[in-house]
């Protein structure tokens, strides 16, 4: 279009990849965007790039961090005989916020979905049976999220799992159905966390 | 459940169209194509936010706009009042429904909350069609009932599509495909067994109210009877876990063939409804008219299970009902509508209402002409 500036629609387009972001609102940011001072265009600019080069992939629980390993995992006061499996690095934060749980975590990077095209090999499952395998590893909480991908992963997972001889426990399912564990109240997820069953 | 008043905003033909509703019959007279089916499609989207024929919502989005909106006051039968409100934004693909102002999303929460029941040739499926329209028909009235159901049925649809297209996937290679089967064949299992045992409860629960409706319609003619059709065997329908053993082995059973098929073969996504009249199957025996009556006495006690179910009464959509029925036939069935409570209906020719009809209170007589009400008129 002749009448928009070239770098507007750039933008926009942009901002339209990021979720929930549709392509009228991309162009309203992008236009707020000239709005703002130059000062807070690079700061803006310099956080997205720091986010890139700053924060990396624990190598333990592949949870986000700028120090690997990351702060749990290197923290003495865990307790290393637990492990709680999530799907994703918010889960931990979920999680964490309720103040309940003091073992260490691995963070799986999704559920099985076949339609989506996810299998065994796109999560980190290798990880999570070598880690299992270590001989002070107690007990394996799945704390996956309650809809029908989180349930065929946490079967899939206690199947692999339970030959390692550790107890393999997963939340209870209190949450409902169909939700994020991200949105799921605390209260709700220290009640889920409490009453975990073995599968 | 009323509606007091509705409105359609660049749906399908109507820009602006604004209804306020009377109590019993509120009946939209105009020639093809001017837009009655499109304003009672709309009381469809208010109460169950799709369509009951649109392919998709794109479809109903009125040529050339942007969005659509559709919005209403409601009234249960405890008096209870509702502002719902649905909207479409066809350039984003977004669908928004309100309640009271409130944005909802889960389904299982808005569908129930307005029992609605339609009749009409859209529907003719149900027994002329395919089992795809008799399961249709099944899971959208369960639905309205029970919102575990409904959720149950979404979940189940999930996981078939999951596991079909680790088969379908599977196809095309050698390699086995059993580990990674096996976690979703619990999840089908699991919710698939509840969903066969609830169709079959219903069916079962269904029958007095079918065969009292038929009976009003037809008289004392034929007797109607319906049966669900699953691979599951039949007696042990009631017994949960029976039912997910047999359930069990019957996808064990069939192993090798969904392989080379590259699809789920065992399941409620494959049962079928059969109905019969004097046990004579109705889809292959059935005359023309039978077929008709059986349809509108389903709908009737259709209209009578929810209103017992839900503990509310449905709102009543009768679209084109009259150009498939004889005039004896068409007054009978104004008269049994007549005492159901509020009713929307649909027609060409005003002239099959009896003549005193539109002075009664409570009737309301809405002329419609290319997408706008032209005139309008309710009896005292
Ligand atoms: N998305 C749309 N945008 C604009 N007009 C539409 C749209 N979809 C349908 N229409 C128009 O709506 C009209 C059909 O309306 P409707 O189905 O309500 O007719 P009707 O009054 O029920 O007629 P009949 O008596 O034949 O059943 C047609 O003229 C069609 O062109
Ligand atoms: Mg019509
Ligand atoms: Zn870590």
């Amino acid at each position: 279009m002749a009448y928009t500036a070239e770098s507007i629609e750039q933008l926009a387009e942009q901002f339209a990849q990021l979720p929930g972001i549709g392509r009228k609102t991309a162009h309203r940011l992008a236009l707020f965007v000239l709005k703002m001072s130059r000062e807070e265009v690079d700061r803006f600019a310099h956080a997205l790039v720091n986010v890139k080069e700053k924060v990396r992939y624990c190598s333990v629980c592949s949870n986000i961090t700028e120090h690997d390993p990351c702060s749990i995992c290197s923290n003495p006061k865990r307790d290393r005989v637990m492990i709680c499996v999530v799907q994703e690095p918010h889960d931990v934060i979920a999680i964490e916020r309720t103040n309940d749980f003091k073992g260490l975590f691995h963070v799986l990077g999704g559920a099985l979905s076949p339609l989506d095209g996810v299998g065994p090999e796109d999560l980190r499952i290798k990880e999570l049976l070598q880690r299992a395998s270590q001989s002070e590893i107690e007990e394996i909480i799945l704390a996956l999220n309650p809809n029908v991908e989180g349930e065929a992963t946490t079967l899939y997972l206690s199947k692999l799992l339970k030959p390692l001889g550790v107890k393999v426990t997963r939340i209870a399912r209190g949450l409902p159905v169909g939700s994020d564990l991200e949105y799921a109240d605390q209260a709700t997820l220290s009640r889920a966390l409490e009453g975990r069953v073995a599968v | 459940m009323k509606i007091a008043k509705f409105q359609l905003e660049n749906f399908r033909n109507h820009s602006h169209t604004v209804i306020a509703c009377t109590d019993c019959a509120n009946v939209f007279l105009g020639n093809n194509g001017a837009g009655k089916t499109n304003i009672v499609e709309g009381l469809a989207y208010l109460c169950v936010t799709k369509s009951f024929y649109a392919v998709n919502d794109l479809t109903a989005l009125k040529v050339g706009e942007s969005s659509f909106r559709i919005s209403g006051e409601l009234i249960s039968d405890s008096g209870n009042e509702f502002s719902v409100q649905i909207s479409y934004d066809g350039e984003a693909g977004e669908k928004r429904y309100l309640l009271n102002g409130k944005t909802t999303q889960k389904l299982s929460s808005i569908i129930g909350k307005f029992p609605i029941v339609i009749l009409s040739p859209e529907y003719s499926g149900i027994t002329f069609g395919s089992p795809t329209d008799r399961r249709k028909f099944l899971d959208f009235i369960i639905s309205q009932a029970s919102a575990r159901y409904l959720e149950d049925v979404l979940e189940y649809r999930r996981i078939l599509r999951q596991r079909n297209r680790i088969l379908l996937d599977g196809k095309s290679s050698n390699g086995s495909v059993t580990h990674l089967l096996e976690p979703w064949s619990e999840g089908l299992i699991e919710y698939g067994s509840r969903v066969v045992q609830r169709r079959a409860e219903f069916v079962r629960d269904f029958e007095p109210y079918l065969s009292r409706a038929y009976e009003a319609i037809a008289g004392e003619f034929e007797k109607p009877n319906s049966k669900y059709l699953s691979a599951v065997a039949s007696e042990r329908l009631s017994d949960a876990d029976g039912l997910r053993m047999e359930y069990r082995r019957l996808l064990e059973e069939s192993k090798h063939e969904e392989r080379r098929v590259g699809a789920t073969l065992v399941g409620p996504h494959r049962d079928d409804l059969l109905f019969t009249l004097d046990r004579m199957e109705l889809r292959r025996f059935g005359s023309q008219g039978q077929h008709r009556t059986f349809l509108i006495a389903m709908k009737i006690a259709e209209f009578e299970f929810l209103r017992a179910l839900c503990g509310e009464t449905p709102i009543l959509i009768l679209d084109d009902v009259f150009s498939e029925l004889d005039g004896q036939r068409s007054g009978k069935l104004i008269e049994t509508v007549s005492s159901m409570g509020q009713y929307f209906i649909t027609t060409t020719d005003d002239r099959v209402f009896p003549q005193e009809f539109f002075t009664e209170a409570g009737n309301k007589h809405v002329v419609v002409k290319s997408g706008s009400i032209i005139r309008e008129q309710a009896a005292a």
